[in-house]
C-alpha cells in the first residue's frame, strides 16, 4: 500500500493488520490506517472492493452478520474496540452512523432525534429539548422542521430525512459518524446540504465516509483511502489521491479508466 | 478494461491539436529567422498572416479545455494533462507573436536605406532557439521529462548568445551611429529570439510538472540536475 507517513495527526482509530472473512472469504486483506481525528476521511473503490464491510468494523456493525471473522485490531483511544472490556452499546453511541436509505423512525421528528436518549433513560423534558433542538440545528435541518416538530419524519423529503437521521446521530454527542453512502439515494440539491454539513460537522466529530463519488470525495474529504479486493491500495491526503496517486490503479480508478 | 472511451478520445484530440499547433509555431518561428537571414519580404508577409492561424489554435484548445473540465471533470493525470495544457498554449501563442514581431523587424530592415549584413551571432542565436523550441515540442509529444529538462538547460546558451549579440550591437551603434535603425531593429529581433528561449523553458517546466506531478521553476529543475549530475560523477570516480 502506497501511504504519505509524513503527515502527522491525533487518531481517532489505528487499525493494524485487519483481515475480515465472511465464512471462508476473505472481504478485507491486512489493513492498515489511521483514521485522524476531526478530519474527514473518504473510502472509494468500486462495488465489492471492502469499503462498506470496513466502515461498519469501526462501531462493530459486522458482529450482527453470521459467519463474519475479524483478525487484527482498531484501536480507539488506546483500546481495542474488539476487546471483552468494551461494551458495544457505548462503542455505538461513540461511533454513530448514517446509512444510504435515510431511515427514520415512524414517529415524530422530535421523538426521532430524543430516541437515543430516551433509550439511555433520559426523562427530562428540558434536557431532551435542548439536545433536540441543538441536533437539529448542528444537522442544518431546525429551520426546515422547527414549526412540525410533532409532524411524522416519513413526510419529510429524502434530503430531509437524511438530515434527520444525521441528527439523531449527534444527539448521543457521538466523537465519530460513519456514512456508508450517505447521498446516494438524495439528489444534487440535497446532496449539497449534506456536504456542506458534513464540511461544517467535522469541527466538532470525526467524520468517515464511504462513498461512490469521486468529486464528493474530492470535494470534502481530507484524506482519501483507495480500496480495491480488499485491500487498501492508496492511502493519503486528497489532493495528492486527485492530483498526483502514487499507484497506477489508483490513477486508473479516479480517472476514470476501470471501475 | 478502458471505460469512459469518448472521454479518451477527447483527451488524445486534445494533445493532437496541441500538437498541431506547437508545429505552427515552430512553422512561423522558422519562416522568421528565414525571412531574417534573406531580408525576405514575402517570406515575412506569411509569417505576419500565420498569426492568426496561431492565435485561432489558442482560442479553440483553451475552449476545449474549459468545456473537457466542465463535462468531464478531470483529475490526476488528466486533470494535470489540461491544466498545463492550458498554461503551454499561451506560452506558444506567445512565441507566434515573436515570431511575428520578428517579421516585422525584418519589414523595417528592408525598408531602410542602410543595408546592412546580418551578423553570425545573430544566425546563430536563431539556430539556438530554434534547436530549444524543437526539442521542446519533441518532449512534449513524447512525454519525454529528461528531454524535458534538458531543454531547461539550453536556455543559459540562449542568454549568452544574446548577451554578446547585445554587446556586438551597441559597439556597432557607437562606430556607425548613422546605421542606428537597422542596428536597433536587430537588437529588438535579438530580444525576441530570447523571450522565444524562455518560453520554451516555460514549456519544458509544464512538461515536467505533467510528468512529475510537482510544479518546479527552472532554477530548481536546473539545481536537481546538477546535483543529479555530480552525483553521477562521483558514483563513476569510484
Amino acid at each position: 500500500m502506497s501511504e504519505n507517513n509524513n503527515t502527522q495527526f491525533e487518531t481517532a482509530f489505528e487499525v493494524r493488520d485487519l483481515d475480515l472473512y465472511y465464512d471462508t472469504f476473505q472481504a478485507l486483506k491486512k489493513i492498515n490506517m489511521d483514521i485522524p481525528l476531526n478530519q474527514v476521511t473518504a473510502f472509494i473503490g468500486p462495488s465489492g472492493c471492502g469499503k462498506s464491510t470496513f466502515i461498519r468494523c469501526f462501531n462493530r456493525m459486522n458482529d450482527l452478520i453470521e459467519d463474519c471473522r475479524i483478525e487484527g485490531e482498531i484501536f480507539h483511544h488506546g483500546v481495542e474496540i474488539h476487546d471483552k472490556s468494551v461494551d458495544v452499546v457505548q462503542l455505538r453511541t461513540e461511533v454513530g452512523m448514517v446509512f444510504q436509505q435515510p431511515n427514520p423512525f415512524s414517529m415524530s421528528v422530535y421523538d426521532n432525534v430524543a430516541y437515543g436518549l430516551r433509550c439511555q433513560g433520559v426523562k427530562d423534558k428540558n434536557i431532551l429539548d435542548e439536545v433536540v433542538e441543538t441536533s437539529l440545528k448542528q444537522a442544518a435541518i431546525w429551520d426546515e422542521v422547527k414549526d412540525h416538530l410533532n409532524r411524522n419524519a416519513m413526510k419529510l423529503s429524502g434530503g430531509q430525512q437524511q438530515r434527520l437521521c444525521i441528527a439523531r446521530a449527534i444527539s448521543l454527542k457521538p466523537e465519530v459518524i460513519l456514512m456508508d453512502e450517505p447521498t446516494s439515494a438524495l439528489d444534487p440539491i440535497a446532496t449539497t446540504k449534506i456536504e456542506d454539513l458534513i464540511t461544517e460537522l467535522k469541527k466538532t466529530y470525526t467524520i468517515i465516509i464511504v462513498t461512490h463519488s469521486m468529486s464528493q470525495a474530492a470535494r470534502i474529504s481530507d484524506r482519501t483511502a483507495f480500496f480495491l479486493l480488499g485491500e487498501v491500495i492508496e492511502y493519503d491526503e486528497t489532493d495528492v489521491i486527485f492530483h498526483n496517486p502514487a499507484d497506477s490503479r489508483t490513477e486508473d480508478y479516479v480517472t476514470g479508466k476501470f471501475g | 478494461m478502458s471505460q469512459r472511451i469518448t472521454y479518451q478520445q477527447e483527451l488524445q484530440a486534445l494533445h493532437q491539436r496541441m500538437i498541431r499547433m506547437g508545429s505552427a509555431v515552430e512553422e512561423a518561428i522558422h519562416m522568421a529567422i528565414l525571412s531574417l537571414i534573406d531580408i525576405d519580404v514575402e517570406m515575412a508577409k506569411k509569417v505576419i498572416a500565420k498569426d492568426d492561424e496561431i492565435d485561432d489554435f489558442e482560442r479553440s484548445i483553451t475552449q476545449d479545455c474549459i468545456m473537457l473540465i466542465a463535462r468531464q471533470q478531470p483529475v490526476a493525470k488528466d486533470l494535470r494533462e489540461i491544466t498545463s495544457d492550458m498554461k503551454l498554449i499561451t506560452d506558444l501563442e506567445r512565441m507566434g507573436d515573436h515570431a511575428e514581431d520578428i517579421a516585422k523587424h525584418v519589414l523595417n530592415i528592408s525598408r531602410s536605406e542602410k543595408k546592412i549584413t546580418i551578423p553570425y551571432d545573430v544566425i546563430q542565436l536563431s539556430n539556438q532557439t530554434k534547436a530549444m523550441i524543437h526539442a521542446a515540442l519533441d518532449a512534449y509529444v513524447s512525454r519525454d521529462l529528461e528531454q524535458a529538462k534538458s531543454v531547461i538547460l539550453m536556455d543559459s546558451k540562449i542568454d549568452k548568445l544574446y548577451q554578446n549579440m547585445k554587446k556586438y550591437l551597441k559597439k556597432q551603434m557607437r562606430l556607425d551611429p548613422e546605421n542606428v535603425d537597422p542596428l536597433v531593429e536587430l537588437l529588438l529581433i535579438s530580444k525576441h529570439l530570447e523571450r522565444i528561449g524562455d518560453h520554451a523553458e516555460n514549456v519544458a517546466e509544464w512538461i515536467v510538472y505533467y510528468i512529475e506531478g510537482e510544479y518546479a521553476t527552472s532554477s530548481e529543475i536546473k539545481k536537481e540536475i546538477k546535483q543529479e549530475r555530480k552525483k553521477q560523477e562521483q558514483a563513476d570516480q569510484e
